[in-house]
């Protein structure tokens, strides 16, 4: 019998116990949250969230007609963020946040079945959301 | 001369891998795609349909050929190595050519299938199925080393540190394939861990290790 192969097994097994054991207490996941719609007229999306420490989330947005007003952008309790470029290009924004309650918002006007797509990246032991139903207008 | 008779051997082998992978190929893209049509009409074909299910088959059974391929051709290289005693430089030379050859051609097959199809970052589709296609090879080659130098438990304990890897590495690759993230700390993994497994073979060979099993 092999006995340095079967002891070298025996480390490895241990140490993929461990490393499930630390994920799983740590419970640092990246996640994301969707939010897809087409609208027409206006639409008002509040999403309020909570960083229970100093956290990075990445935010993705992007609507498909150019004559259409939207706005998406982070509010904290004393106003703006961070504001979120618009355009086609699907392109990732990475935005520090220091603990604290914030709301995640999407403005949208003139809208003619318009598409609109964001995805929010964020670390499961940092960020808790808080209304699981959005406030919808339009 | 880049095709010596090692060489050949090689070609002989990956092309009757080739030859069977793609009739399994052809069999799942006629079963999934045509046959359905015998059904509810030929007027429902679907070009674009058909072009996705052609293009997402053929990028799983690229990828399911190198890894058998790979995993299969470490043996034919210890038999040439020890049953035609072919010298060690040579076969290191077969291996990394043949390496390169399948890298180059499984990336350009796919490339081109994706051509077919509107995709945005064309440039970071190439580097990343190059990368992985590469380091797919050198990693099972040198698993397949391991074993058959040391014995099986290394290959098992090999792919216990792999599931540890990738548990502790989920959010590079989950925020990778869901948002587009991290894509400069994992094209430099790719390349780090493809030159290390790339140097590590080469020394294993170099060395005076006896076949064992």
């Amino acid at each position: 019998m092999n006995i340095k192969g079967f002891i070298f097994l025996i480390c490895t097994i241990f140490v993929l116990v461990l490393t499930i054991n630390y994920s799983v207490n740590n419970n640092h996941f990246l996640l994301t949250r969707k939010t897809n719609g087409t609208f027409s007229e206006s639409l008002y999306i509040k999403d309020n969230f909570f960083a229970t420490e100093d956290t990075k989330i990445y935010l993705q947005a992007f609507y498909d007609t150019q004559d259409t007003d939207v706005e998406v952008w982070i509010e904290g309790k004393d106003g703006f963020v961070y504001q979120i470029d618009l355009n086609s290009e699907k392109e990732v924004e990475k935005i520090d946040l220091p603990k604290g309650m914030y709301s995640f918002i999407i403005k949208g006007e003139r809208g003619k079945d318009t598409n609109i797509n964001t995805l929010i990246g964020y670390y499961t032991d940092e960020v808790r959301f808080i209304n699981d139903d959005k406030d919808e207008e339009g | 001369m880049l095709i010596d008779n090692s060489m050949k051997v090689m070609a002989k082998v990956f092309l009757r891998f080739m030859l069977t992978f793609l009739l399994i190929y052809l069999a799942i893209i006629f079963f999934n795609t045509i046959v359905p049509l015998f059904f509810i009409g030929f007027s429902e074909f679907d070009v674009n349909e058909f072009k996705i299910s052609a293009t997402l088959y053929l990028a799983a059974l690229i990828y399911s050929m190198l890894v058998a391929f790979a995993a299969k051709c470490t043996s034919v290289y210890y038999d040439m190595f020890t049953i035609f005693s072919i010298t060690r430089k040579r076969i290191m030379r077969t291996i990394n050519i043949t390496n390169v050859l399948l890298t180059v051609t499984g990336s350009v097959v796919l490339n081109l299938m994706l051509l077919m199809h509107d995709i945005p970052d064309r440039g970071l589709f190439l580097i990343m199925i190059t990368l992985s296609i590469y380091l797919i090879l050198n990693f099972l080659n040198f698993v397949a080393f391991l074993g058959k130098l040391f014995g099986w438990y290394y290959i098992v304990g090999t792919f216990v540190l792999l599931a540890s890897f990738i548990l502790f590495t989920v959010n590079y690759i989950g925020g990778f394939i869901q948002m587009g993230l991290f894509k400069t700390e994992i094209i430099t993994f790719f390349i780090v861990a493809t030159a290390g497994f790339f140097l590590v073979n080469n020394f294993v060979l170099s060395k005076r290790y006896e076949y064992k099993h």
